[in-house]
């Protein structure tokens, strides 16, 4: 029966998303069938209505269901202070005797190191070309943090974090890190190894202690990458315990356990197709940008770093080979370098003679060197063509158009 | 189709973050973390099948053989050794190979649905409908919701004829799970069977909306686009009841075409009166073999013309419809040369052309690579060969007479070209 209700309001907020009243409804009764992450979900868009306790307390079910005592303490609380209706006598059983939530964050001095450590001196100015990108994300992320007030005149909301997807090996790493750069905070990355452990592990106090120590080292941008592993599509993910991972991830994101203010969570990856949708709703990764192959000031640039040091003949132009060298990623320009290299090196063996990377060198890696991109390019056409009409894809679209790309 | 699932290997992080990330497609990932299991335990069948999936979904399909038998080799009892190995070999497209694994896992566990979808789609790709049927309906008694089954036994009964049974099948399938992008495909190929093309249109687009990478309902909707060209319809029609039908039938049909076509011959000679009406029927036949093999390239070029299509369509495609309009356009040109002049290598010139259609799409009918470079190389051959006969026949004192010679060389090649291509289809180039 319950679970027959369950549907009928969930057809009918689809058909009226904006009815708090059928959220509640929807939310108070997957609550009652204990689906506490569906539950969660649901409950999202109350959290800036009156009903914003039921979300707290859709949070604190879920936190208490996955064995985080402490979240779910603090977010019950919050819940019951909001609206004392929301008291749950079973909940609070259960929580009994839950030690409080830790004060976070360390001592000053120490305080002040691990801030030093993770703030990053890589900034804009250290990336060649990519302008247009750059200003996106300026446009999206540092201004609005700079200049908050100008947002709040003309009642753009500020906040939200922002997904960098891409063809691998073009410097979306990279890119998070300047944009942390720029606005001087704290960057942590979370690389999909340490994701993969954390699905070993004791996922969800991981992640929660992440968010934790971001916000207490504000302003801070916490960077994942391979988002995707974290946060795929729940459909597809077989095990309990990698759907409430995600689950906690989107609690973390929206802020239920503490304000996030000041704090930028920035994603990438290579398939943003199967990063979950739930995970690109208000407020959690609503911002999207495409990060093309290096433009030709980007990849000049890739290239005097990567023949830094090297012996390299005068007559060698680094924006000839640039040029020539459309849709390649950083790592296949490097491995251009590396090819040339290998040729004078293996005729420097042969006679004994050292001499210079020529030009023939480079004209040579290049007939042997071919962009990696293009496969990723040719998969996410099919994206484009049958899969955006949310207009996620917009960007890559004008990419793949400009770039005559089939 | 859903890839049949491996048990849990040796307790190790390493195995289960694999088994993690090549379950979110991180294939190369996972394949260092399996790598690393079996460091730990060099025995793991288990992993080492895995190891082999790894490898085949990033291309290297050899090497993924034969790490998959390796997997066998540790322990010949494991059951997803061998649902891997055939597996790796269906993508190979070595489907008796794959039957044979497969047999071999239904030997080991013959209780299990997933595999008897697996085994079901091995007969689809041999195009065995009953069998594949049977061995749907016996994995259904065992898990009546299993995917691969109910997919398989789809595929089967529309490409058999029961398109209407199918539906009904799909209908239920997708109340269930109305993102099923292979589901809402087969529903696309039941209505284009049923001549029903906006529906068919419809059900690709929503197919595609759901898994953009879904080849089989891309192709679907090119058909569906193309349906809307004069007789292409009943092409597409004609076309998708002879690929349903298996290898042999198919011969058989050439071989029958060929003796049907004698005795017309015959039957004219004898029976003046019924000339008009057998040379009608024999033009108009040859007519519609010949689109059968250019209406899909052509149809592609008028695709070009539109929007949508234009996008859609693949660099092999368009290449392809640029050297099959190319080769029709030759061809109509040396017709109207001959019937403005009327000299022969002018005729020669329109036989030629016309036919150079069929090498050139027997070339994009094979997979890239090897393949396609070989028909590519025969498909030259025939040009150079083809315009040498034109030349020929041209009235010059340097190759007068060998134009007859060059013709025949071309007739025996072409028909070689179309034995070689009916073989070079089945095969998948290495990665």
């Amino acid at each position: 029966m319950s679970d027959d209700l369950i549907s009928l309001l969930l057809s009918t907020l689809e058909e009226k998303p904006d009815n708090d009243r059928v959220r509640v409804q929807v939310v108070t009764q997957l609550l009652k069938a204990r689906r506490y992450a569906e539950a969660v979900e649901h409950a999202t868009p109350l959290r800036v209505t009156e009903h914003k306790g039921l979300a707290k307390l859709a949070g604190a079910h879920l936190a208490n269901s996955q064995g985080e005592l402490e979240t779910a303490r603090v977010l019950y609380k919050e819940a019951i202070t909001s609206d004392r209706k929301l008291i749950d006598e079973q909940l609070e059983t259960e929580l009994e005797g839950v030690a409080k939530v830790p004060v976070s964050g360390l001592e000053d001095d120490k305080r002040e190191e691990h801030e030093n450590e993770n703030r990053l001196r890589v900034t804009f100015a250290e990336i060649g070309g990519m302008e247009a990108l750059k200003e996106k994300i300026r446009l999206n992320i540092l201004y609005p943090l700079q200049k908050p007030e100008i947002y709040a005149a003309y009642g753009k909301k500020i906040g939200g974090g922002l997904l960098l997807y891409g063809p691998p090996g073009c410097g979306k790493t990279h890119l998070a890190r300047a944009t942390a750069g720029e606005i001087g905070a704290n960057f942590y990355l979370l690389s999909l190894n340490e994701v993969l452990s954390m699905w070993i592990g004791e996922s969800e106090k991981q992640l929660s202690n992440l968010f934790k120590t971001a916000r207490d080292h504000a302003p801070s941008v916490i960077f994942i990458d391979e988002v995707d592993a974290l946060g795929g599509k729940r459909s597809d993910m077989h095990s309990h315990h990698s759907r409430s991972m995600v689950s906690q991830f989107l609690i973390e994101m929206d802020g239920m356990v503490a304000d996030n203010q000041k704090v930028m969570v920035l994603g990438a990856t290579n398939m943003p197709w199967n990063v979950d949708s739930a995970l690109r709703r208000p407020g959690r990764f609503d911002k999207v940008l495409f990060v093309p192959p290096p433009d030709k000031p980007a990849r000049e640039q890739i290239l005097s770093i990567h023949t830094k040091g090297r012996k390299i003949d005068s007559s060698v132009r680094l924006a000839d080979i640039a040029a020539k060298t459309d849709h390649f990623s950083g790592a296949d320009l490097a491995h251009l370098v590396e090819l040339a290299t290998e040729r004078a090196l293996s005729e420097a063996l042969k006679s004994g003679n050292l001499r210079d990377i020529t030009n023939h060198d480079f004209q040579a890696a290049l007939k042997e060197s071919k962009p990696s991109t293009m496969e990723w390019l040719r998969r996410a056409k099919n994206y484009v063509n049958f899969a955006n009409q949310d207009g996620m894809y917009d960007d890559l679209d004008q990419y793949l158009e400009k770039a005559r790309i089939r | 189709m859903r890839e049949v699932e491996g048990d849990l290997g040796g307790e190790s992080s390493a195995f289960r973050r694999g088994q993690m990330l090549y379950q979110a497609q991180h294939y190369k990932e996972a394949q260092h973390q399996f790598a690393e299991h079996m460091k730990e335990f060099p025995d793991d069948a288990i992993c080492m099948a895995y190891l082999g999936l790894c490898l085949a979904r990033q291309g290297r399909k050899k090497a993924a053989t034969e790490v998959a038998q390796q997997a066998i080799k540790l322990d010949p009892e494991c059951v997803f050794a061998h649902t891997s190995l055939a597996t790796i070999y269906r993508m190979r497209r070595m489907v008796a190979e794959a039957r044979t694994s497969v047999r071999e896992a239904l030997r080991l566990d013959p209780g299990r649905s997933d595999i008897l979808g697996l085994s079901a789609f091995i007969s689809c790709d041999q195009k065995k409908w009953a069998e594949a049927l049977d061995l749907t309906a016996q994995g259904l008694t065992f898990d009546p919701r299993d995917e691969n089954c109910l997919h398989a036994r789809c595929w089967a009964l529309i490409n058999s004829g029961k398109a209407e049974e199918a539906r009904g099948l799909l209908t239920e399938m997708l109340a269930d799970s109305p993102e099923d992008s292979d589901a809402i495909s087969f529903l696309g190929y039941a209505a284009l069977r049923q001549g029903k093309r906006e529906e068919a249109l419809e059900a690709f687009t929503q197919a595609l909306r759901a898994d953009p990478e879904n080849e089989l309902a891309r192709d679907g909707f090119l058909d569906a686009l193309r349906m809307r060209y004069p007789f292409y319809g009943l092409i597409v029609r004609y076309l998708l009841w002879l690929s349903s039908l298996p290898n042999n039938i198919r011969w058989m049909l050439v071989v029958a075409e060929h003796f049907t076509e004698k005795f017309l011959r015959e039957l004219a000679k004898r029976h003046p009166g019924l000339r008009p009406l057998i040379s009608g029927l024999l033009f108009v036949w040859s007519i519609f073999s010949y689109l059968s093999f250019v209406a899909r390239p052509v149809g592609n070029s008028l695709l070009r013309l539109s929007k949508y299509g234009r996008k859609i369509l693949r660099a092999d495609e368009v290449m392809e419809s640029n050297l099959v309009s190319g080769s029709i356009f030759l061809g109509l040109a040396s017709w109207g040369l001959y019937h403005y002049e009327g000299r022969v290598w002018e005729l020669v010139g329109c036989i030629i052309y016309f036919t150079l259609v069929i090498p050139v799409t027997n070339m994009y009918s094979c997979s890239a690579g090897w393949p396609r470079k070989l028909m590519g190389g025969f498909a030259l051959t025939l040009f150079t060969l083809g315009n040498l006969a034109i030349w020929g026949f041209y009235d010059s004192p340097l190759t007068g007479g060998s134009g007859a010679d060059c013709i025949r060389l071309y007739g025996l090649l072409l028909m070689a070209n179309q034995i070689v291509a009916s073989q070079l289809e089945k095969v998948q180039a290495e990665g």
